[in-house]
């Protein structure tokens, strides 16, 4: 199938999927108006394009195998069971105190002046003033507003959903200061809030979970982007909404 | 309490599975091959999860895991009931479609079978997977200029195919060995 000499076959497809620049997509659109068969093939290559997600795009919801689940949360989270009940015992006061040592020194410990737990705090409460406040209303304007951020942070991120756990995206407060960095704001019904701080990361790897000023706060940190999700609830719902978040922001 | 990096990249892994099964059956158009492919990667996945330095392109890092299984299967000639699982794949998808478009579904998963595993790989990225050229040119570590032509390509062989023009010359399934060199 073959396109007239000005516009090359990779253009036409480039059209079909909006990735040509408005000069180019003007360009092209003239072309197609003007040229039927050009016109008939658009057509039929759309089809083609929507046909392939009708019949490919189901089955999300199907159950998965229990056995993926099975392997998955055995390796991830359970450890063998001991043999004894006194190893068990002396397994689970070693866990204790590691876990507790832990935690004391999560919750106490000094926070460093730049460290992006503290900035995101900063900006849940207003400390520091955002540079724009964007309210957000429909899906379009999440659309618009994680186009938005993937480029001011010049990666693939989007805007996650939390509907699942109740909240909503209610607006994106930009900070262009020193560094581009953007704080989602969700609220449920209840009006309790949520905030999602992502900014790109120094380079080094994080992970906590901690709770500072009567917040529950989640640090992820990869040598790409740093989150920070923030809000009053226990550590397992914490654990559950940062996850959601997480997986939401891989497009 | 305190959630290990480990439990948390399990929850993801696990959130992920849905879709990433999805591609697969759509990239082998054999539902057998697929779910063992998903599992494979699974267990790959979590012997080298802590090499996963960027959070936010896990998906992409599963699809590559589970395309390089897929060579290997092909590099290793497995074809097991191969032509018998197209056509319960395209049996199944029929199915889920009104009865009077049922052939056309038939047609259409046929004509997506004869395509390339590049070409396929493409249009599902694009087609299935909503990503944008530039988005998939990073996945693939390749030029965007190569992704369209690909595109360009794989959806001219699929009209053509679905037109049964082309469709004739490309019926025979391309050669696995040239699919991994093209």
């Amino acid at each position: 199938m073959t396109s007239p000499a000005t516009i090359r076959d990779e253009e036409l497809h480039a059209f079909i999927d909006g990735e040509l620049g408005p000069a180019d997509r003007v360009r092209v659109e003239a072309a197609v108006e003007a040229d039927p068969k050009l016109s008939e093939q658009v057509i039929a290559f759309r089809a083609d394009k929507a046909r392939l997600l009708s019949l490919y795009g189901g089955g999300l919801n199907e159950p998965l195998p229990s056995e993926w689940i099975a392997r998955i949360e055995e390796a991830s989270g359970r450890k063998p069971l001991p043999r004894t009940a006194w190893a068990m015992l002396a397994l689970a006061a070693s866990f204790v105190l590691v876990l507790s040592g832990t935690i004391v020194w999560r919750q106490l410990g000094p926070v460093p002046p730049d460290d992006v737990v503290a900035d995101a705090l900063a900006a849940r409460s207003l400390e520091q003033r955002p540079d724009h406040v964007v309210p957000v209303s429909s899906t379009r304007d999440i659309a618009a507003e994680s186009a938005v951020m993937a480029k001011s942070l010049d990666t693939r991120v989007k805007a996650p959903d939390l509907s699942r756990m109740g909240y909503r995206l209610v607006g994106i407060d930009v900070y262009s200061a020193a560094a581009p960095s953007f704080d989602l704001r969700y609220t449920d019904a209840h009006g309790r809030a949520v905030t999602l701080y992502i900014r790109r990361s120094p380079g080094s790897t994080r992970f906590d979970i901690l709770e500072m000023k009567g917040l529950r706060v989640c640090v992820w940190q990869d040598n790409i982007i740093s989150t920070v999700v923030t809000g009053r609830m226990s550590a397992g719902e914490m654990e559950r909404l940062a996850s959601l978040a997480y997986s939401g922001l891989t497009l | 309490m305190i959630v290990g990096r480990r439990e948390w990249f399990g929850k993801a892994l696990i959130a992920q599975l849905p879709a990433l099964r999805r591609y697969s059956r759509a990239l082998t158009g054999n539902p057998t091959l697929a779910d063992d492919l998903v599992q494979d990667t699974i267990e790959r996945a979590l012997r080298q999860w802590e090499g996963l330095r960027e959070i936010n392109r896990l998906s992409s890092w599963l699809r590559s895991i589970l395309h390089n299984l897929y060579v290997d299967e092909i590099r290793r000639g497995r074809k097991r009931g191969y032509e018998q699982e197209v056509t319960e794949l395209a049996d199944d998808l029929a199915l889920s479609t009104p009865a009077h478009d049922s052939s056309a579904a038939l047609d259409f998963v046929r004509a997506v079978d004869t395509l390339s595993l590049e070409h396929r790989q493409v249009l599902l990225l694009v087609g299935l997977e909503n990503m944008n050229y530039r988005d998939i040119a990073n996945e693939l570590g390749i030029p965007i200029g190569t992704v369209m032509s690909r595109l360009a390509r794989g959806r001219e062989r699929l009209r053509g195919a679905l037109e049964g023009e082309k469709g004739r010359r490309a019926a025979a399934r391309p050669v696995e060995t040239r699919e991994l060199r093209q």
